[in-house]
């Protein structure tokens, strides 16, 4: 059998040989107005709005929900985003939650089971394309809906609720729910590459996913064209585990540790610990890219004692319950916050925290919640970010994509267009950024 | 569209709802229906599907002959469902997928040269490449579900040598070498897309029957939810497969010897119990799916018709059932964990089971409306559309307009007699959610909501306007009536043939659910008619593909 040897391509070449990038696909970088100052990105995420009756801002200010970023010192770092609509598409659960970063349309099920189950690359995605690290991007988050029911299944994937973050527009990134599973992937399984058995073993699963991948080609060339971009999918995943690989032979881990939370509350310390994570792996520059979910989009699996009655049921239904899910969850995002300020991290990353919906019991799409944080002179911190006084009216709000063309400037990116039909950017500022 | 009109229950979002009441009726028969020839089976196009996270776990169980244990799939994403079953959605081997499958195959490596379904030689019998030749020949035929061609034995071999070389000086005796190359080579097997996905390449126009090893997989994982056992792969190798009654036989063989894999496979999804069956051992929710599982196989195993689940007249209860339900042998009949036989109408039934009403319930409470659309969902195939924003908006008014005090059956006919919109879909699901009031979350009877007595809980309700006042009146109008048996026979298409139903199954689910000497059809009736049909046994090009 004549194969090339990946092993040594990927040992000596680095790992940019295992990320083809077509020219076509990629961004023009370097190209823009403003010379880039941001290189790290995080998206944030949770479902079923806020308290904010009809589209209104209601509980959505910095006396409400939104206080615990005041409590820490925070409001400077923090452009509050008012009239951004979401994708609605389908039940904005579904459309919401899958085009919160792209602002693509999604796909529904037409003649086989297959077609339609497409969004869009997501911002996110198109960071981790910028600078390879070792992991390509952290995606974690809380809870995942394997079906819904019979009328909303055979319409959409129910798949739209689970994930953010979209590889491309057929591929959406599953989310680590494990902080276990995160650390490791981290910082290692403690395990050394001087050990030689370590280092052989190592060789042993290069030389295992050569064969996997000499084996995904050969099946690629079996599948109808339609399928064939489900299983680039596969072959990325390997491609990703391959640098890791090749990362742990350079002893290029991250060492020392991140703070396991003790929150009483499991879901607290869940997400708060993989926050932690997410910060350390920033640090020794293991990523640059990550993606939290507070919730999956509906909100439908239960976040433990933190709260009675489900984050769903509660915005349809109890509002009282809704505000205390949304202060936890406000928490969680401006503790994150502060660790990156603390890290030193926050003046080159971007972090967003935005929902769905605002009011969640009539599943509005309207001036969903969204807030912008960094830290340094190029964002609107510390502002309300107003797109329309009509901010509480679908056909009148701006469209997020807007807000991601200013973003893709402090990357040093220019991308004019982002987004698809309805929900593509407008090419008018979204009023984000500073003037300059 | 994909569902046909006979599942939607009306476009009620922002029309009036007469389009519900409608569709509803349009099973009753109309004056000139005996005339009519019955409706023709299409046979379908067949799309790649990838094993679920239980195909996955059991299909590996099943190459490397021992059980694979469910703790190293703690940490996988959770497949995707439709009306319960695994696989009909895509399954995406996103990263994290991938990364998943690397790391379950990784902790099973060690293991594999140990068991004897993987070592069908070892070196001092032959020489270590003829020997590795032979075990990853029939170990990758039985994953990849057909027969290898040369060039892929080739490049197994080759790994099995890159393995071994790899190995060299690096692990101790030659047999730790011998092995290592085993390693490598099974590995990428495992690991590899053949075993992952399921393609039936379709005919580039027309149709085409399905191979033998093709049909072998299909009833299998039908059957069983995983590969092809030995006697399958037997008649498959010799090709007999394709004859008709050799098929029949095997799926009659596969439903009386494995009935425990086909009940967890097929109603066990269907009615999400088998859920519950990776829950601690004592547990009240193992202990629900023993009991549904049990109903379950008697009914399959005594050939009673599919439709008696509704109510079958008994159940199987441990001690620590008996004592929860509060019915039963006294705790002294019980030995040990065992399961008892027990003549009841107040239990068995499928919406009597415990499994199934704590999984259509949150832990704090019952929520009709939710139990209702589960009914109409998996008992009666009628799809409940999702509402739109109007309705939506006027749901928030109506819920905000009910009293703070208002009991659950006033709270829940406030969004009936709210209007058409809210009506056209309430109507469906709350009366009978109502009927089953009288059993909580945990599926205990209760005449109260509350301990002081003070909330009674009623349950007089209807159904599709004939009134019932009991569980026992719900069940017996439910068994009356011809949907329980088509959905039964439809909720088998979609798990045998993997795929959401589209309009043109109505033939075969009319054939399926045709009435056997004057009764309702068995599973075995309905197993054996599925299996022998066209649509099972052929597939059709792919719409629009280009010939």
């Amino acid at each position: 059998m004549s194969r090339p040897n990946r092993r040594d391509v990927l040992r000596w070449g680095g790992v940019a040989l295992s990320l083809p990038l077509l020219p076509s696909l990629a961004p023009r970088v370097g190209s823009a107005a403003r010379p880039p100052s941001k290189t790290r990105f995080i998206g944030c995420f949770f479902p079923s709005g806020a308290a904010m009756p009809d589209g209104a801002h209601g509980d959505w200010t910095l006396n409400g929900a939104l206080a615990p970023i005041v409590d820490r010192g925070l409001a400077e770092n923090v452009a509050v985003l008012r009239g951004f609509r979401a994708v609605e598409d389908v039940d904005v659960h579904w459309s919401g939650t899958a085009a919160f970063m792209s602002c693509n349309r999604v796909g529904r099920y037409q003649g086989s089971s297959l077609v339609g189950e497409r969004c869009g690359k997501t911002f996110d995605q198109y960071i981790a394309d910028l600078q390879p690290t070792k992991l390509r991007s952290l995606n974690v988050g809380w809870g995942h809906l394997s079906g819904w029911d019979e009328g909303h299944d055979s319409i959409v994937s129910i798949q739209y609720v689970n994930s953010i973050a979209w590889r491309d527009e057929r591929n959406p990134i599953a989310n680590t729910r494990d902080p276990q599973a995160l650390f490791t992937r981290v910082f290692g399984d403690g395990s050394t590459i001087a050990d030689p058995h370590i280092a052989y073993l190592l060789d042993r699963k290069q030389s295992i996913l050569d064969g996997v991948l000499d084996q995904l080609g050969r099946f690629r060339a079996s599948l109808p064209a339609d399928e064939v971009a489900k299983m680039d999918a596969y072959e990325s995943g390997i491609r990703d585990v391959e640098r890791e690989l090749v990362a742990r032979r350079e002893a290029n881990v991250c060492s020392g540790d991140a703070t396991i939370d003790d929150d009483v509350e499991v879901y607290i310390a869940t997400l708060k610990t993989m926050q932690n994570i997410i910060v350390r792996a920033f640090e020794c520059d293991a990523a640059r890219s990550a993606t939290v979910m507070y919730h999956e989009g509906i909100g439908d699996t239960t976040l433990g004692t933190a709260t009675v009655g489900k984050q769903h049921d509660c915005a349809h239904n109890d509002w009282e319950q809704l505000r205390r899910i949304n202060r936890i969850q406000v928490t969680l995002w401006a503790d994150f916050i502060a660790q990156l300020k603390a890290s030193s991290l926050l003046e080159q990353t971007v972090v967003v925290l935005g929902s769905n919906m605002s009011d969640g019991r009539s599943h509005r799409s309207a001036n969903i919640p969204m807030l912008v944080a960094s830290a340094g002179n190029e964002l609107r911190l510390g502002e309300e970010v107003v797109a329309t006084t009509a901010f509480d009216n679908p056909a009148m709000n701006r469209n997020l994509a807007d807000v991601y063309v200013d973003l893709f400037k402090l990357y040093g990116v220019d991308r004019p267009v982002f987004g698809e039909g309805q929900w593509q950017s407008t090419g008018v500022p979204s009023g984000v950024l500073a003037p300059t | 569209m994909r569902l046909w009109a006979r599942h939607v229950l009306g476009p009620i979002c922002a029309v009036a709802c007469t389009a519900c009441s409608g569709l509803i009726g349009d099973t009753e028969p109309g004056p000139l229906e005996p005339l009519a020839l019955p409706p023709p089976i299409m046979v379908k196009s067949s799309a790649p599907r990838t094993l679920s996270n239980t195909e996955y776990r059991k299909a590996l169980s099943s190459l490397l002959g021992y059980p694979v244990p469910a703790s190293l799939f703690a940490g996988w994403t959770e497949t995707l469902t439709y009306s319960g079953f695994d696989g009909v959605l895509w399954s995406g081997l996103s990263g994290k997928a991938t990364q998943d499958r690397i790391t379950t195959v990784d902790a099973l490596l060690d293991g594999v040269v140990a068991s004897p379904r993987v070592m069908l030689c070892e070196p001092d019998d032959v020489s270590g490449e003829a020997c590795a030749g032979r075990i990853l020949q029939r170990f990758a035929s039985r994953a990849f579900r057909r027969p290898l061609g040369e060039t892929e034995l080739a490049e197994l071999a080759a790994l099995y040598r890159e393995g071994f070389s790899l190995a060299q000086g690096r692990v101790p005796s030659a047999r730790d070498q011998f092995h290592e190359g085993l390693r490598v080579a099974i590995a990428a097997i495992l690991l590899s897309p053949q075993l992952m996905v399921r393609v039936e390449p379709p005919p580039a126009e027309g149709e085409r029957d399905l191979g033998a090893f093709e049909l072998a997989t299909r009833l299998a994982f039908f059957m069983t939810g995983t590969l092809p056992d030995d006697e399958l792969w037997l008649a498959a190798e010799s090709g007999a497969l394709v004859e008709v009654e050799v098929l029949r036989a095997h799926a009659m063989r596969l439903l009386f010897t494995r009935t425990a894999d086909f009940v967890d496979t097929f109603a066990g999804q269907l009615f999400d119990f088998r859920q519950l069956a990776t829950a601690g051992a004592g547990t009240l929710a193992h202990e629900f799916y023993r009991e549904s599982a049990a109903v379950m196989s008697e009914i399959v195993t005594r050939e009673l018709p599919a439709s008696s689940l509704v109510a079958p007249g008994f159940t199987y209860l441990s001690g620590t059932l008996a004592a929860h339900y509060g019915i039963g042998p006294p705790s002294y009949a019980f030995m040990n964990d065992d399961m008892l036989r027990f003549e009841t109408s107040e239990r068995g039934g499928i919406l009597q089971q415990g499994s199934v009403l704590s999984l259509t319930s949150t832990t704090t409470k019952t929520s009709p409306t939710r139990r209702g659309r589960w009914v109409q969902g998996r008992l009666l195939c009628k799809t409940i559309p999702p509402p739109g924003p109007e309705l939506l908006e006027q749901i928030t008014s109506v819920s905000a307009n009910i009293p703070a005090d208002a009991t659950v059956k006033q709270r829940v006919d406030a969004h009936r007699k709210a209007g058409p919109a809210c009506a056209g879909c309430h109507q469906y699901m709350d009366p009978i959610g109502l009927g089953l009031e009288a059993f909580d979350m945990l599926g205990k009877t209760r005449a109260f909501y509350d301990q002081a007595a003070t909330l009674p809980v009623e349950t007089d309700s209807e159904l599709l306007g004939q009134p019932f006042t009991t569980f026992q009146e719900l069940n017996g109008l439910l068994a009356k009536m011809p949907d329980v048996n088509t959905c039964l026979a439809e909720k088998l298409v979609i798990h045998g043939l993997g795929q959401m139903p589209v309009e043109g199954d109505e033939g075969l689910i009319a054939a399926l659910s045709a009435p056997v000497d004057g009764h309702d059809p068995s599973f075995a009736d309905l197993v054996e008619r599925l299996v022998t049909s066209t649509p099972f046994r052929r597939i059709a090009s792919t719409p629009g593909a280009q010939p």
